[in-house]
């Protein structure tokens, strides 16, 4: 039975980088056709081959007439990476954005393009059919063909900026001799393909697809619960993580939003939490035992897209005017991706046909998704509130049954390197797999529903009152997203988007209408579909909150009174949630340089609430001499992951031989170890809670004390193996690092490693899981840009672990890399114009 | 005289084929065009025509090469492709010059050779 992925692990990008096999996607290239019959060797040649790419390592001015330009276009490169690009009307605006973007990230924006619309085969042959499945089996081609259609009908407009964006990219392309091809087409023995709004689509589909929630939590919660029993799947994964109330939701406040909430509605909100969400009442499900296989398949069937773009966390939060000594709001962001070399992010000032916007855009899509303009800002994080769902299906053949009937299950047919496959559909959505008489069917909104996301980035990038960013919020519809806002009087934080409602009638007979499941649902009855969507009003949200500020650091939006409860909802833990409480609570005014001191802030807050728990637990009187030193240093350490600091690797690991020894003994046997390797998970406060509340707990063998001992002789013991018994030696730089991957796995396309702060609960984090291993394994992910913006005084702190170009020689290809390492931001001393681009009709 | 305008006619062939090479280099990057470059070679003997190929074979490429490109960039991305073929550096850098320069040493051998064949009738 092949193991299954709880969540998102750390490892698995790293793991699934390292077994990737680079050599057999550059060899074919060397020995099959490059080498021998197609090119001569041409890549090897001097003046047009690879060593070309030593040719484009600076930037110059340049005048390119550009056929499909309607006016002048000026761009203005900053040696900071930022690209200003100045035109005079909207067509011109994003038909330079487009051509700008692909002169600096062709490669990348064709990989994403290929990879999103199920057709990296085509350039990497067999190794990626897996990856190609997958994205059809999910539906992100049909599902951008469906939007590219709305957007021609309903919003012509919006669709004739992804068209001048394309044209702009293909002008670029055609501009092209093979000299000029980047060097990962050389490589690769790949020609570039013409760009169209259906990519812009089919990227935007992949990137919604990867910070959606509750398919496959809700599979992952329900193999958790049928290979242990409710009281651990409960214990392991609980519907709010430890430590929520309502200070530390994104909406401050019980979770009521006007006078409606459960409570309104007749509904004991502690009596909701505590039903058995897995049972059949809820679920129409009665025994997941016998799914298991199914869903772990199901889960595997789609767990294959050639590169993932993993939202493990993300952090924002805003300052209300009142509460900012600059009587301005105040806005801070760093959205947690996949750490890419080159960034994801493309980072440019787009000036003309009425906007004046400022952020990063996402390599391959137009506009700029994340930034500010003169008047406004706005961030975004992710919200782990369900918005797909899982369902169990009854079939016969090509039949399925539904509401009393055997219904045809309709197909779709794609093609992968000349082979026909078919993806079939049940009223739910695609089927990802079947054995049998059941499957499993994926009901995601995107597959029903068109994206008018993009529609909102416009709206945002155009915005120039709170009203304007409210109502840029309302057509935010996939994936949910906690919103942050601001403009130079307001702020607040709305979690935007489409969440499906589920009716359920409660043991107690009363009915509500509920936010996702625990597991995958009953398919074959209406009694679990979908009926609506939470209304806009009601969505968590919250406007000028009268403390002064709010944060979204992928906490629970609402705590238990919200009208419409969060069953399937799979947040993190609330570490970073608690990082910004803590240091907010009782801070007033607050400056700018505060939030600077925030978003880089190290200090991890779940381990400054265990540590008197283990400090009371630890006896030093029979330590060695060694385990005495390591047990002052971790008693005298201030809970923060600096690299040069000996506590936090003493902490971390004695936290993972906690896990070795509880956690681990107990899900091993089960095939479900996998849980212990998340990044981001609710370990630190599981052990939190158990050592307040359970002390006794089976899961310390009856003594925490004995077990925080036993774990800390075996963490020292481990770390002393490795690094010696000089304890000044074990510094978190020398066991912690990060690694920027190219998205094409080869490793020596990829920056790094270096040295690396934090870990999974800091606000500047470095996500590692509690692997027993030295180093940890290296960081993936983190913060893919960091943003502050101060509206009213026009300050704006940004930075972001990359650079304007793909091209791995030049300086501009890790250009803000380092200030982003050191925790700084872009300063005037970075800005100045290295080069003026004049593009001419 | 016939044998200052037999040397001058020969410092034409090797102009001409650099100035071949270098436009076959640039223009038309297949390995197996230089063949062409090896035609205006054909009044050297047998043995003179390859070795006056080779050289000129080595010599255009490495100075295309060096001439455009700094050592730095070049090194970094020989190591790059070393990482990735597993083929040493070197390796790399040599091989389009070393295999360009034999076709081209071959080529001006056979185009000698054809010569001295109708030369002889």
């Amino acid at each position: 039975m092949p193991s299954i992925k709880l969540r998102r692990s750390v490892t698995e990008f790293p793991e699934k980088n390292l077994n990737f096999n680079y050599l057999s996607l550059f060899i074919p290239a060397i020995n099959g056709e490059a080498f021998i019959f197609c090119n001569s060797y041409i890549f090897l040649n001097p003046y047009s081959g690879v060593w070309s790419t030593g040719s484009y390592l600076y930037y110059k001015n340049e005048t390119l007439s550009l056929s499909g330009l309607i006016s002048n276009v000026t761009i203005e490169i900053e040696n900071s990476s930022l690209a200003k690009i100045i035109a005079s009307n909207m067509h011109d605006l994003m038909f330079a954005q487009g051509y700008y973007v692909a002169s600096q990230r062709l490669f990348e924006m064709e990989l994403f393009a290929l990879v999103s619309s199920g057709n990296i085969s085509s350039w990497i042959g067999p190794l990626g059919i897996d990856s190609d499945k997958a994205v059809d089996l999910i539906g992100l081609p049909k599902n951008a063909m469906m939007n590219l259609n709305y957007l021609k009908s309903n919003y012509p407009t919006i669709y004739s900026y992804l068209q001048a964006y394309s044209d702009g990219v293909n002008a670029y392309i055609n501009s092209l001799s093979y000299r000029d091809l980047p060097l990962q087409f050389k490589l690769i023995n790949r020609q570039p393909f013409l760009y169209s709004p259906y990519y812009v689509l089919t990227f935007a589909q992949f990137m919604a697809w990867s910070l959606t929630h509750g398919f496959r939590d809700e599979l992952e919660s329900a193999i958790l619960y049928a290979k242990t029993n409710f009281t651990m799947a409960n214990l392991l994964n609980p519907i709010y993580p430890y430590f929520t109330n309502e200070n530390v939701t994104v909406m401050p406040g019980d979770g009521s939003i006007g006078n409606f909430g459960l409570s309104s509605q007749g509904i004991s909100p502690q009596y909701l939490f505590s039903l058995n969400w897995y049972s059949n009442w809820a679920t129409g499900v009665s025994d997941y035992k016998a799914l298991v296989d199914i869903m772990n398949k199901s889960l595997n069937a789609i767990s294959d897209p050639y590169f993932n773009l993993i939202d493990e966390g993300s952090n924002s939060w805003i300052i209300t005017a009142n509460f900012s000594s600059t009587h301005s709001p105040i806005l801070a962001n760093d959205p947690h991706l996949t750490l890419y070399a080159p960034s994801l992010w493309i980072y440019l000032q787009l000036i003309g046909g009425g906007i004046n916007v400022t952020g990063w855009s996402l390599v391959g899509i137009p506009g700029v998704l994340i930034g500010h303009t003169q008047h406004t800002a706005w961030g975004l994080t992710t919200s782990f509130g369900s918005s797909s769902n899982a369902y169990v299906e009854k079939l016969n053949g090509n039949y399925y049954y539904y509401n009393g009937s055997w219904l045809p299950l309709q197909s779709y047919n794609y093609s992968i390197l000349g082979k026909t496959y078919t993806v079939y559909y049940t009223k739910h959505g695609p089927l990802v797999y079947s054995n049998g008489s059941l499957g499993i069917s994926l009901y995601w909104t995107a597959n029903n529903f068109p994206m008018t996301t993009i529609l909102s980035e416009f709206y945002f990038d155009n915005s120039s009152s709170f009203m304007d960013l409210i109502n840029a919020a309302k057509l935010w519809n996939i994936p949910p997203q906690n919103i942050a806002i601001a403009s130079d009087k307001d702020a607040g934080i709305i979690d935007a988007g489409l969440y499906p409602l589920i009716e359920e009638k409660l043991p107690n007979n009363k009915t509500v209408y509920v936010i996702g499941s625990r597991a995958p649902l009953n398919g074959s009855t209406t009694s679990f579909d979908p009926v609506k969507f939470v209304p806009f009003e009601y969505l968590p949200k919250t406007i000028n909150p009268k403390r002064g500020f709010a944060f979204a650091p992928n906490q629970p939006d609402a705590w238990i009174n919200h009208p419409y409860p969060f069953i399937g909802s799979y947040w993190v833990s609330n570490g970073r949630a608690y990082d910004i409480y803590l240091y907010m609570e009782n801070k007033t005014p607050v400056s700018i340089q505060d939030m600077v001191k925030l978003q880089t802030s190290l200090f991890d807050s779940w381990s400054y609430m265990l540590m008197p728990y283990i400090k009371a637990a630890l006896n030093t009187e029979n330590m060695s001499s060694l385990e005495k030193q390591a047990a002052e240093t971790l008693f005298n350490w201030n809970y923060t992951f600096s690299t040069e600091l000996v506590g936090p690797t003493i902490y971390s690991y004695l936290i993972s031989e906690m896990v070795n020894l509880s956690l681990a003994r107990v899900l091993k046997p089960l095939g479900l170890e996998s849980y212990t390797e998340q990044s981001d998970s609710i370990i630190p406060s599981l052990f939190l809670y158990l050592a307040k509340y359970e002390p006794n707990s089976s899961l310390f063998n009856g003594s925490f004390s004995n077990f925080v001992k036993k774990a800390f002789s075996a963490a020292v013991s481990f770390i002393s193996s490795k690094l010696g018994n000089n304890i000044s030696n074990w510094t978190w730089g020398k066991v912690h690092y990060i690694e920027f991957y190219s998205q094409l796995g080869i490793p020596a396309l990829s920056l790094g490693p270096y040295p690396m702060y934090g870990d999974s609960y800091t606000l500047a984090p470095g996500y590692i899981p509690y692997i027993i291993r030295l180093p940890f394994p290296y960081v993936t992910l983190g913060s893919s840009l960091r943003m502050i913006a101060d509206i009213k005084d026009g300050k704006y702190y940004m930075v972001f672990p990359g650079g304007s170009t793909e091209n791995i020689l030049s300086p501009y290809f890790s250009a803000q890399v380092k200030i982003w390492l050191n925790l700084q931001y872009l300063n005037d001393t970075m800005n100045r114009i290295i080069a003026i681009w004049y593009l001419k009709p | 005289m016939v044998f200052e305008t037999m040397r001058i006619s020969r410092i034409l062939a090797i102009i001409s084929s650099i100035v071949l090479t270098f436009i076959i280099l640039i223009f038309y990057p297949h390995i197996y065009a230089a063949i062409i470059a090896g035609l205006p070679l054909f009044r050297f003997k047998n043995r003179q025509a390859m070795m006056i190929g080779f050289l000129i074979g080595i010599v255009a490429n490495f100075a295309v090469l060096f001439a455009l490109y700094s050592p730095e960039v070049i090194m970094n991305l020989a190591n790059l492709l070393s990482y990735l073929s597993g083929l040493p550096s070197i390796v790399l850098l040599i091989f389009y010059p070393i295999i360009f320069s034999i076709v081209l040493g071959i080529s001006a051998t056979i185009f000698a050779e054809i010569n001295r064949r109708i030369k002889r009738g």
